[in-house]
């Protein structure tokens, strides 16, 4: 079947790119002029000019005008066995084109956007959508950096399980094999200021709010909708140290939370009404990272401080500490492994299962399972291995993690070979393995192979 | 006066000989001249661009550039090094940043923009391929001379220039296993101290890697600082290849500590 493509959505794109031009256009006699007078008065450009020396001519491609002026992108297309949507839908193709246009503009002000238009199944019922990712303006001014726009803020030490990482979202539901590929951004405001070269305290404003896409629970018998926080306000304060020999950080946010609370708003026949409502949490955290010889050690802490002070209502999730410790180490070789604990402990738990009503007792059991608040206490293992072969041609990568208590898990294997500069090829697979009462156990359906290729312009 | 004579002639045997110990003191040992090696080529600051060219056995060839930043610290051994990658589009945004060390293991640092986050490295592993070329991380950084015993096996002439040989062995097990060599080789300039050549053997004594440096230039003339503005390194088992061109240098020109931050590394 042909793709259907997202004709509007490359439209926004494209405007987006000329508008950049235009403001690129207003902007080159003075960046030529300031530049031509002190070179070194802030940084030189991230994109100098191209001067080889003799004896080399590099290729030109037809994308490298593109690419000078700072926009890149890739073509992707891929096969997966199954979705991240928690159906029984099977053999699906993907396409997308990714484009970034990443440009300093003037001395100390660059923008920055990035964004996608796909189609999540080529082969069936076409699930095209577009995500602007990220579309912000940068200035720096002496100590001071100012981030102005729609931006992902990526927090914490530890390996992919960050307890303090509660800013901006991620789309569990999208289909990349790299997993970080899964964040978005939020319009926010961050400003920073820096002590010395290895100090910093950022604040953050972010007026909007945008929570974690995750798959539908897909539960016969309860039917859900959603409601976002309106007049959204929410507030960040970190303390970062980053460059000595230990790096750490200190921070704070009181916003809403990125996981809904599952609540219980009518009924309709036999069905359950269900409403995913995002409430507001302060969390308080604190990371540090070092190095002691061929280990590197990571820890990150947070306490997170629900609506539900008291632990009384079993539809909204309660305060809890969730912390994970991290050790990698680095075999040589191009190979790496990384294991990591953590832990969770819910305050004022109590067991959702016991509850005297039916619809109560499944929906609070879901949303306990949904935030890890099944347990008081909930202990887990993650594994990571890495190597990489051919001069980093060809890389591996065999992911895990499970739950010790409940005996949940999941298995990523991942290989990624470079054919050339501009084309990879990725496939692997997710298993996910467990009981219903285990979060592992409820994405059974999305186990899957994946393959993908990507062309780089 | 017979006397006198053999007196005279004790006296200048003896001046003599302390002239000749005194020659052969003033002689440099091999250590000596790898100390002036390490750091014939730390410039005061610098700023650079670099195309790297990997080509595999069957010569296909991938291509990396990147924009870089050195700046020597306060005690004039170690450096500060940032390393931004421009092209190719997978890896561009990828910024480096490794602050020496030389009384402990280096820090390092990487930014990963699909990660949005500067993250620590271990850094004791030296023989790690360097972004997938034919030098490792130790090659790069260079390998400190005090974790090596030097001994002067001859001399030999390249491009023209008189060359010490010099036979390097690392002075315990772990030093060879964190650099990956049992021996290194080296040909380096007599009166410059640069290197010209050099060769690696891995941890079974084969011959491992071959280097060229060449297009060498002074390029900090008040400091007498010399650098190789073209660097050759042959995989001699896999046939893998890497050169290393340096498209533009500027030394000396004031680059600020800001480079060096987890700051300027996160600006994509």
């Amino acid at each position: 079947m042909i793709p259907v493509i997202n004709i509007a959505a490359i439209g926004r794109l494209l405007k987006l790119g000329v508008a950049f031009l235009v403001l690129l256009s207003l902007h080159t006699q003075t960046v030529k002029a300031q530049e031509e007078a002190d070179p070194y008065t802030d940084e030189p450009s991230l994109f100098p000019d191209d001067v080889l020396s003799e004896g080399y001519e590099p290729e030109t491609y037809w994308h490298t005008g593109l690419n000078n002026f700072g926009l890149t992108g890739s073509f992707r297309t891929g096969f997966w066995s199954s979705n991240r949507l928690n159906d029984k839908e099977q053999d699906i193709g993907t396409g997308s084109i990714w484009l970034k246009l990443d440009k300093r503009i003037m001395s100390g002000v660059s923008v920055y956007t990035e964004g996608y238009v796909r189609d999540q199944n080529l082969f069936g019922t076409s699930e095209e959508f577009d995500r602007i990712k990220e579309m912000y303006v940068h200035v720096r001014k002496g100590d001071w950096d100012y981030r102005v726009g729609r931006q992902i803020i990526a927090w914490g030490r530890t390996d992919r399980l960050n307890p303090t990482d509660n800013l901006t979202p991620r789309d569990f539901t999208l289909m990349s094999p790299e997993i970080d590929e899964d964040r978005f951004g939020t319009e926010a405001i961050k400003i920073s200021r820096v002590f010395g070269m290895y100090s910093s305290l950022t604040g953050i404003w972010i007026p909007n709010f945008r929570p974690n896409e995750l798959p539908p629970a897909n539960i016969a018998g309860l039917q859900f909708s959603e409601v976002e926080p309106g007049g959204s306000n929410q507030y960040a304060l970190k303390f970062d140290r980053s460059g000595s020999d230990i790096d750490w950080s200190l921070s704070y946010f009181t916003g809403f939370d990125l996981n809904a609370d599952l609540s219980i708003v009518g009924q309709s026949g036999a069905d359950v009404l269900v409403q995913k409502q995002y409430n507001r949490v302060k969390i308080m955290g604190t990371d540090l990272a070092t190095i002691v010889g061929a280990n590197r050690y990571a820890l990150e802490v947070a306490y997170t401080r629900s609506e539900d002070e008291s632990g009384i209502d079993p539809l909204t999730k309660n305060s809890f500490f969730h912390s994970v410790l991290g050790i990698e180490r680095d075999f040589g070789d191009n190979l790496s492994g990384i294991m990591q604990l953590f832990y969770r402990y819910v305050e004022d738990h109590q067991d959702p299962r016991v509850l005297a009503n039916a619809g109560q007792r499944a929906v609070a059991s879901l949303n306990a399972l949904a935030n890890h608040q099944l347990d008081e206490d909930e202990y887990g293992l993650s594994v990571r291995i890495g190597k990489k072969w051919w001069n980093e041609t060809l890389e591996g990568e065999l992911s895990g993690s499970t739950l010790l208590e409940r005996h949940g898990s999941l298995i990523r294997p991942k290989l990624t070979y470079s054919i050339s500069d501009h084309l990879k090829a990725t496939v692997g697979g997710e298993y996910f393995d467990g009981g219903p009462d285990t979060l592992f156990g409820l994405q059974k359906n999305n186990r899957t192979f994946f393959s993908e290729i990507r062309y780089f312009f | 006066m017979r006397i006198f004579n053999q007196t005279l002639l004790l006296f200048g045997a003896i001046v003599l000989a302390l002239l000749g110990q005194a020659r052969l003191a003033h002689a440099e040992t091999a250590a000596e001249i790898m100390s002036k090696n390490f750091v014939i080529s730390k410039v005061s600051d610098s700023t650079s661009e670099t195309t790297m060219i990997l080509t595999n056995k069957s010569g296909k060839e991938r291509v990396r550039k990147t924009f870089g930043t050195t700046k020597l610290q306060d005690n004039g051994i170690d450096n500060m090094r940032m390393t931004r990658f421009l092209e190719p589009t997978d890896v561009r945004g990828v910024v480096s940043l490794l602050v020496e060390q030389s009384k402990k293991d280096d820090d390092i640092w990487l930014y990963l923009p699909s990660l949005k986050k500067v993250r620590r490295l271990v850094s004791s592993n030296k023989k790690d391929s360097f972004v997938g070329t034919d030098f490792s991380y130790g090659d790069v950084i260079g390998h400190k001379v005090n974790e090596w015993e030097h001994v002067i096996v001859g001399e030999e002439e390249i491009d023209g220039f008189m060359c010490h040989i010099i036979e390097s062995t690392p002075v315990d097990e772990t030093v060879a296993r964190n650099t990956g060599y049992s021996k290194r080789v080296g040909w380096i300039q007599k009166d410059n101290y640069v290197s010209r050549k050099a060769e690696m053997y891995n941890l079974s004594g084969a011959l491992y890697k071959r280097m060229q440096f060449s297009k060498i230039e002074l390029v900090e003339p008040d400091r007498n600082k010399w650098t190789a503005k073209e660097l050759r390194a042959q995989n001699m088992i896999t046939g893998h290849s890497t050169v290393i061109i340096v498209d533009k240098l500027e030394v000396g020109v004031g680059v600020k500590d800001s480079f060096f931050t987890t700051r300027y590394m996160e600006s994509e």
